[in-house]
């Protein structure tokens, strides 16, 4: 692993009062591609890091972005900061996460991690007093699970369905949504092992029973198709540290029917104040520098275009499912699964990390004999970083 | 250049441009050469840190520092590296307000903070009342007006000639008093509480005590248990020269999960079957939730590692300073401008000797003001119509002060 000359210029060079060039706010659009991805990620010249389920890499588009914005902090003026720090650029990126999941700019509010979201949601709707239940399943986020299983002991009805195998059979759905359900709850790629919930289905059932769909698309968006219309999705919540490529941010997506009366704010702040529309859900200041690396990295996600960027990751994850097995990995992802994340049974797991890490190569792997192992690469990877992995197990 | 090497590179590198970060705590300070700690001075008189502080020359290096890694080499143990940095920020605001770090949480703002408290508290506010002032933060009072909305007793005193009256305060609270909410320092006006007086009121009515602490900790001394402090909360961008969307919460240790409930369900989730563990213990449910111990059971989500390791790096510049210091430092700046610009035509509406380093005057013609103020290459902020909001900090001196009375004789 090498940090080259020129990426510790830029670093330190910033570490002056000089003010810092950069061409942020101004990139022209209509030039960035899949095909040269890679060399917007000079990480991806350092390491062969395929573990972007748990934390994407910042392109240059979003370093280059922060530092300005940084440069502003510290050196002024404050008509820079004023640059990065006003309603028109937080109009821009309420925008284009509408266009990234086929929502209205009205129905999107920052909110600061999906967890935070999902917890506005869950008091929001006041299920608990309401005497409703809510339905959701062991391949949703272990901190949801979490959450849910709390208010469970505090008296809330969640039915938490189990996987078969590693999906969730419609059958269970179905069985547990009734009259009663309020909610129903799920990470529509999973993190545990990339399953993709037919989303679609689950809407159907849970909508002829009245109830309504909170979807955690942490896992998804930036790297799968979403179109909430289409999926039939009322309520929606990510962080962007992961496949929206940075920030310590995030956003929820509440449909237009649900802002008058249905989904109460339960957090109050100046940033709602007076809002009718999604914003009445935004509580304070955001962390403005996850905001920067936002505004950059949603164009950039949009100028490639979801579906290319599917494309580029597919032929990725199936040549893993190919391969391992032969190296005796067995897979935890059902097969076509349509996701950006694969997950693997390892045997002798710590003989596997020191492998790995020997030919510099970045998963999730737990301990054990099989581990688990995730694999997740994104629009950065090529077949040579595959194939890293594959022969550090074969 | 490996990692190792690079974070060398980095440390000698902050510690080369290192002026008074080197001074220690109980020397003299030379406030001078804090001056080449924040470049922002150099372009202007910088005198609105109640908006927004500028970063340091220290903070803003791990900041690039971590710009560089989040772009660079994002991988393990990227992660674990940033540990220290959180717990290290809580030390060293738990110092700041004599607090035990046990009694620390992060937030992304004051407002969530206030919110989620009062959110926890619903247990106990229920059929009881709130009492606040007109001083108090226009958000929180928001806050609070939302809640009066859905059927909160809620109570806010006026102030007269630009403070808080004790006495009102007093005839305020009563036996059914629940939560006494105030601001250590006005954003409005500078206007400083008297914390100490207005604790033993509501303790003697078995009221809890909230102080949002934002225009106050970093530039005037905090001592929540000499002041009888229950709950705290702020943001780090103002006189804690942090970034904004990080802060931090203060809840007294033995009102944690009582008083103050958790209302964000933190925690982890242990499986109980197949295929989730290979041998299921039959004494356990089949799914149990395992929650964070306190303090952490208050956050939700990982707070953001910029605003933490920045953080981490302000509260040990403002430490090596010195509160003390820099509220003398300050004092003799605000207290020009209170001699000063009434003269001038501009009424003071702080009071005088109020111990802040916010300083608001009102402006005839508020348009004309400001613009003899911007040309003459001095930053105030103009609030509320007519109101000038002067608020220095550890790199301002008397020369910025000069600048801004020369431009307002104008």
């Amino acid at each position: 692993m090498t940090m080259n000359r020129r990426q510790l210029l830029t670093g330190t060079a910033a570490l002056g009062a000089a003010g810092i060039a950069s061409h942020s706010l101004s990139a022209a659009p209509g030039r960035k591609s899949v095909a040269s991805a890679r060399s917007d990620f000079p990480w991806a010249g350092n390491e062969t890091y395929l573990n972007c389920a748990t934390e994407h890499p910042l392109g240059l588009h979003s370093s280059d972005a922060m530092r300005e914005y940084l440069g502003y902090l510290t050196n002024g003026p404050d008509s820079g900061r004023a640059k990065y720090e006003n309603a028109e650029l937080q109009e821009r990126v309420r925008k284009r996460f509408a266009r990234l999941i086929g929502a209205t700019p009205a129905e999107i509010a920052f909110a600061p991690s999906t967890q935070l979201a999902e917890n506005l949601v869950l008091d929001g709707l006041r299920i608990e007093e309401s005497g409703g239940n809510v339905v959701t399943n062991d391949l949703h986020y272990g901190g949801s699970l979490s959450n849910y299983q709390a208010r469970k002991e505090r008296g809330l009805d969640a039915r938490i369905i189990k996987h078969k195998d590693y999906t969730i059979d419609m059958r269970d759905w179905e069985e547990a949504i009734d009259r009663r359900t309020k909610l129903v709850s799920l990470a529509l790629v999973s993190n545990v092992n990339g399953y993709l919930d037919d989303i679609r289905a689950i809407a159907d059932i849970a909508h002829s029973h009245g109830a309504l769909v909170f979807v955690d698309v942490i896992q998804a968006a930036g790297a799968v198709p979403i179109d909430v219309r289409a999926m039939g999705i009322d309520l929606l919540a990510c962080s962007a540290y992961k496949w929206l490529m940075g920030g310590r941010f995030g956003y929820l997506y509440v449909a237009k029917e649900l802002h008058e009366g249905r989904l109460q704010p339960v957090q109050f702040g100046s940033k709602g104040a007076g809002a009718t529309d999604a914003r009445q859900y935004q509580v304070s200041t955001p962390n403005h520098l996850g905001f920067v690396c936002q505004h950059e990295a949603l164009a950039y996600i949009l100028e490639l275009g979801v579906d290319n960027i599917r494309e580029h990751v597919r032929p990725l994850t199936e040549r893993l499912r190919k391969e391992l097995p032969a190296a005796g990995c067995a897979c935890l992802t059902p097969a076509g699964t349509e996701s950006p994340i694969v997950t693997f049974l390892v045997p002798d797991a710590p003989r596997a990390r020191t492998r790995l890490s020997e030919a510099g190569v970045i998963v999730t792997l737990r301990d054990g004999n099989p581990g688990e192992m995730r694999v997740s690469p994104s629009v950065f990877n090529n077949l040579a970083d595959i194939n890293r992995l594959i022969d550090a197990l074969s | 250049m490996n990692r190792r090497q690079f974070l060398g590179t980095a440390a000698a590198a902050t510690a080369a441009t290192s002026t008074a970060a080197a001074a220690p705590a109980s020397r003299e300070v030379d406030f001078d050469s804090v001056r080449a700690d924040f470049p922002r001075i150099r372009s202007e008189a910088y005198l609105d840190c109640a908006s927004c502080h500028p970063l340091s020359v220290h903070s803003v290096a791990v900041l690039h520092r971590y710009v560089d890694w989040a772009a660079n080499e994002v991988g393990e143990p990227w992660w674990p590296s940033w540990a220290g940095s959180r717990g290290d920020a809580k030390n060293l605001f738990a110092k700041l307000i004599n607090a035990k770090p046990s009694e620390i949480a992060f937030v992304r703002s004051t407002i969530e903070a206030e919110s989620n408290l009062l959110n926890g508290m619903d247990h106990l506010l229920a059929g009881g009342n709130v009492v606040t002032n007109d001083l108090h933060y226009t958000a929180a009072l928001y806050n609070y007006k939302m809640r009066q909305r859905d059927g909160l007793d809620l109570r806010v005193v006026t102030n007269r000639d630009w403070r808080i009256d004790i006495e009102d305060m007093a005839n305020a609270i009563d036996q059914e008093t629940k939560l006494v909410s105030i601001t250590l320092v006005s954003n409005v006006n500078g206007y400083l509480s008297d914390v100490k007086a207005i604790s033993d009121l509501a303790h003697a009515h078995g009221a809890y005590l909230y102080v949002d602490l934002i225009q106050g900790v970093g530039a005037v001394p905090v001592d929540v248990k000499a002041m009888g402090i229950d709950f705290a909360a702020c943001s780090t961008y103002k006189w804690l020269m942090g970034v904004k969307g990080f802060g931090f919460v203060y809840i007294r240790d033995d009102l944690q999960q009582t008083v103050a409930k958790p209302t964000q369900h933190s925690g982890g989730v242990r499986f109980n079957y197949a295929p989730w563990t290979t041998k299921p213990d039959a004494a356990l449910d089949e799914i149990s939730f395992e929650p964070i111990s306190a303090p952490s059971c208050y956050e939700v989500s990982y707070p953001s590692y910029e605003g933490a390791i920045c953080a981490q790096e302000s509260l040990k510049y403002v430490h090596q300073l010195g509160v003390a210091n820099i509220r003398r430092h300050v004092r003799a700046l605000t207290d020009r401008l209170q001699a000063e610009l009434p003269a001038l035509g501009y009424p003071s509406i702080t009071p005088k000797g109020n111990e802040s380093p916010i300083v608001v005057f009102e402006a005839q013609d508020p348009t004309s003001t400001m613009n003899k103020v911007r040309a003459a290459g001095v930053h105030v902020a103009m609030r509320f119509g007519n109101k000038m909001r002067i608020s220095p900090s550890v790199f301002s001196n008397d020369q910025d002060i000069d600048r801004l009375l020369g431009a307002l004789r104008k």
